[in-house]
């Protein structure tokens, strides 16, 4: 449902903010960095199939 | 859905977006914001989706009141409008660029003076019309 959408972006963002904290302790900064791009673009993913479910709700609603 | 199951789950909703952006916003901002707009537009939907018998209900009271189909429509299509541009700008605002944000709100006024030409040139011919004491029409 759309809180357990809400509660997964989150826990996807405290756990990529701990792997970096992780990763930058040790010394791979730049694996750091690209943990937290794969992050992104894993709630990115999740976020455009709403955005366009709500675009096509706008739509039908109101005519455009 | 009754109106107090709306009431509150737009509110759980939206405590809970805000809650987890406020978490996450010190760590993470770029996530943050994500989680914000996805709280934001799964409310919106929830709510447009309660929205579209009001609608129904309006057109029909429209074609009671024999105001011409195309004029609620323009009216809605420019809600429409307000509601993604500000949508847009918002975001934008919360991610701290208050330039892009603007670049939106002028996106949706353009797109509203667009909407509204053929209204104006509608009124126009009208006064025309009238002033040259013509029959009005329409």
């Amino acid at each position: 449902m759309d809180v357990d959408l809400i509660f997964k972006i989150a826990a996807i963002g405290i756990i990529v903010s701990v792997l970096n904290q992780l990763l930058i302790r040790s010394g791979r900064e730049e694996q750091g960095m690209l943990l937290t791009l794969a992050g992104l673009i894993v709630v990115l993913s999740m976020v455009v199939v709403q955005i366009s479910d709500l675009f096509a709700t706008v739509k039908s609603v109101f005519g455009l | 859905m009754t109106h107090a199951e709306i009431l509150v789950t737009a509110v759980g909703l939206l405590l809970c977006g805000g809650l987890l952006t406020a978490v996450l916003r010190s760590q993470r901002p770029e996530l943050a914001m994500c989680l914000s707009l996805l709280a934001g537009a799964l409310v919106v939907g929830m709510l447009l989706r309660q929205l579209s018998p009001f609608i129904t209900a309006l057109r029909r009271m429209t074609a009671l009141g024999g105001v011409g189909e195309n004029h609620l429509g323009v009216v809605l299509r420019g809600a429409g409008i307000c509601l993604v541009t500000q949508l847009a700008a918002d975001t934008c605002r919360d991610a701290g660029d208050t330039a892009l944000a603007g670049k939106a709100e002028l996106t949706g006024r353009i797109l509203l003076l667009l909407l509204a030409v053929p209204l104006y040139e509608q009124i126009l011919t009208l006064i025309v019309g009238v002033v040259n004491g013509q029959a009005v029409t329409g």
